[in-house]
């Protein structure tokens, strides 16, 4: 009686650990549920899940902010009709997440208001144990307010370029003012001399024409200068690259600097070959050497011997522009940083620290290389510029 | 106008044709008129001929105004008048005595009114 009591007792106990041991397990597999929508709700990212036809059967709350659409809205239709613009290129995605290769790519979305946004989009098929295809899972990061920063930085770059153009322009403004001022008055001078002269009856026909040769030969020299500040200051950002005589640019960017140079009674020596053609921006290829010749000016300012050189060739069909001065070369501890932007070794107020990495940028935006020469024994920058006219006369031939 | 000969005037300027035009509008009355093109030069041409007043631009290629006329101010016994003609200068008080500057023309300057100005100083000076 007592063992069959026990008995019982015993099979009663075990039935209610069994019942409450099975309530515990749905309970954790209740928890578990919530715990992944949760986890998929909290995601910044487009979450899309597809049962293997392609019909939604998750939607996230983020793909429910981005795309305008409530999950009810899109339960059982298929991703391809609503969002995306391309829808040869979906199925192109589709294909390749069934290999189980998935591609990682931008995409244009359509939201429920019919406008366009990008995404990075990553489509991946869902496998069982046995390899079949039992859903789609769509993983949509969106990109406008990655490409909204990058405009932005891009909006930035533009006008720092910009601000180190004319604060070398600034710094040259008054040898420019002194290169204007001195035509000026050889012009008005001359002119004023000419007057009085035939005022007073003394018309020497020879004498005359001497001095209006003069002053004609004066006036284009001021248009010069006024042409090369004009090419200088415009801005090209956006310009494609066209053929452009190297000796002709780099004269007009000399006419900038003339002044300056022969006031620091600096030497300038150049040597470009004759109708060398490159494919350049004027305007910024002008501002990449005068902030170079500019720079070689503030460091040899004080040497004993001042000259700066500029020699161009063409080898392995690349131009070669070096500029070298009369300096002993640039400090290694200088020479890894100078590149970057805002370093600066002149005084405060005196240089932007700029000019170097925006060079860099110019060049590169040429497809060429800029680079400081460490094997140089005096102190040599070097502009590479693709030889374009090579490549196009070689596909004429 | 009085006649000024006798009276030695020195134009310092490395443009060639800015110095043609001081000289072409002084080159009356009798004046006695010598050209450098930099401040050695003029330095040289000023030790020799004692000029009454020099005419002297300031930035210069090869020996600039400003350190000529260091050097003249340090002279003891001759004292030329300085009419300077750059377009900017960033001398101090003290140096425009110092060196004895009658006045700065600014480029671009009025050909006229430069040489009413140097004559009628040259004037004063032989009037005292």
């Amino acid at each position: 009686m007592e063992l069959n009591l026990f008995l019982v007792i015993l099979f009663l106990s075990s039935s209610v650990y069994l019942y409450f041991k099975n309530i515990l397990k749905d309970r954790s597999l209740v928890e578990k549920t919530k715990w992944l929508n949760a986890l998929v709700g909290s995601a910044n990212e487009i979450v899309i899940a597809t049962n293997p036809d392609g019909k939604i059967i998750m939607f996230n709350s983020a793909a429910e902010k981005m795309t305008g659409y409530s999950a009810e809205e899109v339960m059982d239709k298929e991703t391809s009709e609503i969002f995306h613009e391309s829808k040869i290129e979906f199925s192109d995605l589709v294909a390749k997440a069934k290999l189980g290769k998935p591609d990682v790519t931008q995409q244009i979305f359509i939201n429920k208001f019919q406008e366009k946004f990008s995404v990075r989009l990553c489509l991946t098929a869902i496998f069982d144990r046995r390899g079949e295809v039992i859903g789609y899972l769509e993983i949509a990061e969106d990109l406008s307010i990655y490409n909204q920063m990058l405009s932005t930085i891009e909006q930035q770059r533009i006008r720092m370029v910009e601000s180190a153009k004319m604060s070398q322009l600034g710094e040259m403004a008054s040898s420019i003012a002194h290169e204007i001022n001195t035509p000026l008055t050889v012009i008005s001078g001359k002119s004023s001399l000419l007057i009085d002269d035939l005022k007073q009856g003394r018309n020497d026909t020879s004498k005359i024409i001497n001095q209006l040769e003069k002053i004609e030969k004066t006036a284009i020299q001021i248009g010069k200068i006024v042409k090369g500040l004009k090419t200088f200051s415009r801005n090209s950002e956006r310009d494609p690259l066209e053929e452009t005589d190297l000796a002709t640019l780099i004269e007009s960017t000399l006419d900038l600097c003339h002044e300056r140079l022969e006031k620091q009674s600096i030497l300038i020596q150049v040597s470009v070959p004759q109708e060398t053609l490159i494919f350049a921006r004027a305007s910024e290829l002008s501002q990449v050497i005068l902030n170079l010749i500019s720079n070689a000016a503030d460091a040899i300012q004080n040497l004993r011997e001042k000259w700066i050189e500029i020699n161009a060739f063409s080898k392995d069909k690349k131009i070669i522009i070096e500029i070298t001065d009369s300096g002993n070369g640039i400090p290694a501890s200088v020479v890894e940083k100078m590149m970057q932007p805002f370093f600066s070794t002149k005084e405060v107020g005196k240089g932007t620290g700029l000019g170097l990495s925006i060079s860099k940028g110019i060049i590169e935006s040429h497809n060429g290389n800029f680079y400081y020469d460490s094997n140089s024994v005096n102190t040599r920058f070097v502009i590479e510029l693709p030889n374009r006219k090579i490549q196009t006369d070689r596909a004429v031939a | 106008m009085k006649n000024l000969a006798g009276k030695k005037i020195l134009v310092v300027d490395d443009n060639e044709l800015l110095r043609e035009v001081l000289v072409d509008s002084l080159n009356m009355h009798g004046l006695e008129i010598y050209e450098a093109a930099n401040g050695e030069e003029a330095f040289k041409i000023a030790l020799t001929y004692f000029p009454d007043a020099i005419i002297t631009d300031l930035q210069m290629a090869g020996g600039d105004g400003k350190s000529l006329l260091q050097k003249m101010s340090k002279l003891d016994a001759y004292r030329p008048s300085i009419f300077i003609t750059s377009g900017f200068n960033d001398l101090t008080e003290l140096e425009i005595k110092e060196f004895n500057i009658i006045q700065c023309f600014e480029k671009p300057f009025e050909r006229r009114e430069f040489s009413d100005i140097i004559f009628r100083f040259l004037n004063q000076l032989t009037e005292n």
